[in-house]
């Protein structure tokens, strides 16, 4: 790579993030607002329910809510809070992984579609639009277009929206924090230690790093439908490989074409075999050729890209 | 063209391009020298498009082709830090910022001047924070037009430049692009079917028709090829003779106009013109 390349690099990601702000950032912060304030919302008038089940698990815990239930959603989610700090450790971080962390998931469900689109959109946009006569009008290699837009797809976007779940989980955990000052109640112990919020976050960079390599032929595929289609990309990238599979479908007993697209189009950190032995496996390295082979492809549409 | 040197910026040999059964360029052959300003023109579907995305690399051809002095087809991101082209109007994104357009251009382009660049928005009426799609049409191309200014380039190509604006904007555009831009190190291959506009600017002249190259010739030279020759009526029989490659009747007198008939044979018919490229050009594309 050149040193005009590395100065471009940056500043092709920064172009994808001034097309695509409302869904690179708007959106998230949006969905990390409101799921936030329904959880809040949720976790506080689901106090009663949630202490009955504390009770089924627990026939030791205290029972103090009943009485306060018809105070101020302050009261109740204070009370809720005591109920927690009265549970079992195991009990609160399945409560915290489930209740409070439940914006992650709409995170990352958000994220995939988002990427989806992203990238099927990409190499497609801007020859229907005609500004790709613009852009191709620039010393910018096929290589880096690409390069670029994969790049922001595979990390730029999912790094933005981990830093959106660090938000929503942190901004989960203070609110609570804030409600439970005025409860006899250890803080730390009830809800930061057993919210495991560092292995929780590493944990997901793990997820993106290895995602973008396990998901390369999903992904791959989306950018050389891009970079191909003259019209209704989306019926192409669906329609084709369900071809395959009913061909497979028809023609044999096997099921691994299936099995291979099933599981390559969503995101994981490791199979079985940890994060090591993953990396070194024939699965990753059959994922990385075909993606890899994808993307060569997409790059050499592209530098046959013309307006459509 | 006449000068066949070395130092072409473009030499275009036997460029043929089909679509099918249609050929768009029926194997084309021009030399374009440094410093010209070559107008491409030809009526619509003529292939003028086809040929300046020929010379880009946007598109496959056979045939021969150097851009300064390497095939585009191959190494286009080099080629572009020395060609520029700006096609049509309105291809740039409608998302991006005015000031953005600036950052990511000195990003991108090495030879791009960010002070000129600058220098050339605060003469119009573009506000830097204004987004592509806020501007009126004739402002994206002043637009458009200022970024290129701002980058060095040995080779501008414009394609259909003004088609859509109104006359105001139009001769903005070709005051600017001659007097701010051109500096006789530069060429310029302009592709228009509006011959009357850029007529004054030009130093060569390539018509088009259904995928060849009907004429080829500096504007210098046109004089020695062509008259134009407004025909006294007890001539016209003689004219005639001749093989005029026009004849119309104007206000109640015969013009013709004559390619490669000797002035000597012409005087004596009527008063002697150099006929304009706008009636040149009707006279070509008659005789298809």
């Amino acid at each position: 790579m050149n040193t005009l390349a590395l100065k471009q690099l940056p500043m092709l990601i920064k172009r994808e993030y001034w097309e695509h702000r409302t869904t690179f950032l708007y959106l998230p912060a949006v969905v990390t607002a409101v799921s936030v304030a329904v959880l809040i919302l949720g976790s506080a008038l689901m106090q009663t329910g949630m202490v009955m089940v504390t009770i089924n698990n627990h026939e030791n815990v205290r029972i103090h809510t009943e009485t306060e239930s018809s105070g101020s959603l302050l009261d109740l989610f204070g009370a809720r809070l005591v109920g927690l700090a009265d549970s079992s450790f195991g009990h609160r971080e399945r409560v915290l992984n489930d209740l409070y962390f439940g914006s992650s998931t709409i995170l990352v469900s958000t994220l995939w579609f988002v990427m989806f689109f992203y990238l099927l959109d990409c190499l497609y946009q801007d020859r229907k639009d005609r500004s790709v006569l613009f852009w191709k009008s620039l010393p910018i290699s096929d290589w880096m277009t690409v390069v670029s837009k994969l790049l922001t797809g595979l990390l730029v976007i999912p790094v933005v929206y981990l830093l959106f779940i660090v938000l929503s989980n942190v901004s989960m955990l203070l609110i609570s924090s804030m409600v439970a000052l005025g409860q006899p109640i250890d803080i730390w112990d009830t809800l930061w230690a057993p919210a495991h919020l560092i292995p929780r976050w590493i944990d997901m960079i793990g997820y993106i790093l290895f995602s973008s390599i396990w998901c390369l032929p999903f992904t791959g595929w989306l950018l050389l439908v891009s970079s191909w289609a003259k019209s209704a990309p989306l019926a192409w990238v669906v329609g084709v490989p369900f071809f395959f599979l009913l061909m497979e479908k028809i023609f044999s007993r096997d099921d691994s074409l299936w099995e291979f697209m099933s599981t390559h189009i969503l995101a994981r950190y490791t199979t079985d075999h940890g994060i090591t032995g993953d990396l070194y496996s024939l699965e990753v390295v059959v994922a990385l050729v075909i993606g890899v082979g994808f993307v060569t492809a997409a790059v050499w549409r592209r530098g046959h890209a013309d307006e459509i | 063209m006449s000068e066949q040197n070395a130092a072409s910026i473009v030499r275009a040999e036997g460029i043929t391009k089909s679509f099918g059964d249609f050929r768009a360029l029926d194997g084309i052959s021009f030399n374009i020298p440094p410093g010209s300003i070559v107008g491409l023109i030809g009526p619509n579907g003529a292939g003028k498009t086809t040929t300046l995305k020929a010379l880009l690399g946007l598109t496959d051809f056979e045939g021969e082709l150097e851009v300064l002095g390497s095939d585009p087809r191959k190494n286009r991101q080099e080629l572009m830090q020395r060609v520029c082209f700006i096609s049509d109007v309105g291809v740039l994104p409608k998302w991006l910022k005015v000031a953005d357009a600036v950052d990511f251009l000195e990003a991108i382009h090495p030879r791009f001047n960010r002070d000129r660049a600058i220098e050339l928005l605060a003469t119009t009426d573009i506000r830097k924070g204004s987004k592509v799609k806020q501007l009126s049409k004739g402002m994206v191309t002043q637009l458009h037009l200022a970024l290129v200014m701002a980058i060095d380039v040995e080779l501008l190509v414009l394609d259909e430049p003004t088609i859509g604006l109104d006359i105001l904007y139009r001769k903005e555009f070709y005051d600017r692009l001659l007097n701010d831009y051109f500096d006789h190190e530069t060429s310029i291959i302009i592709s228009t079917h509006q011959v009357e506009e850029i007529e004054s600017l030009l130093t060569h002249l390539l018509f088009i028709d259904r995928g060849r190259i009907v004429l080829d010739s500096a504007m210098d030279d046109l004089a020695d090829q062509y008259r134009e020759v407004l025909v006294v009526p007890e001539c016209v029989e003689q004219a005639n003779d001749l093989c005029p490659i026009s004849s119309r009747e104007l206000l109640g007198k015969k013009r013709m106009i004559f390619e490669h008939v000797d002035v000597d044979l012409l005087r004596p018919l009527g008063e002697l013109h150099v006929p304009s490229v706008a009636d040149l050009f009707v006279a070509k594309m008659q005789r298809g």
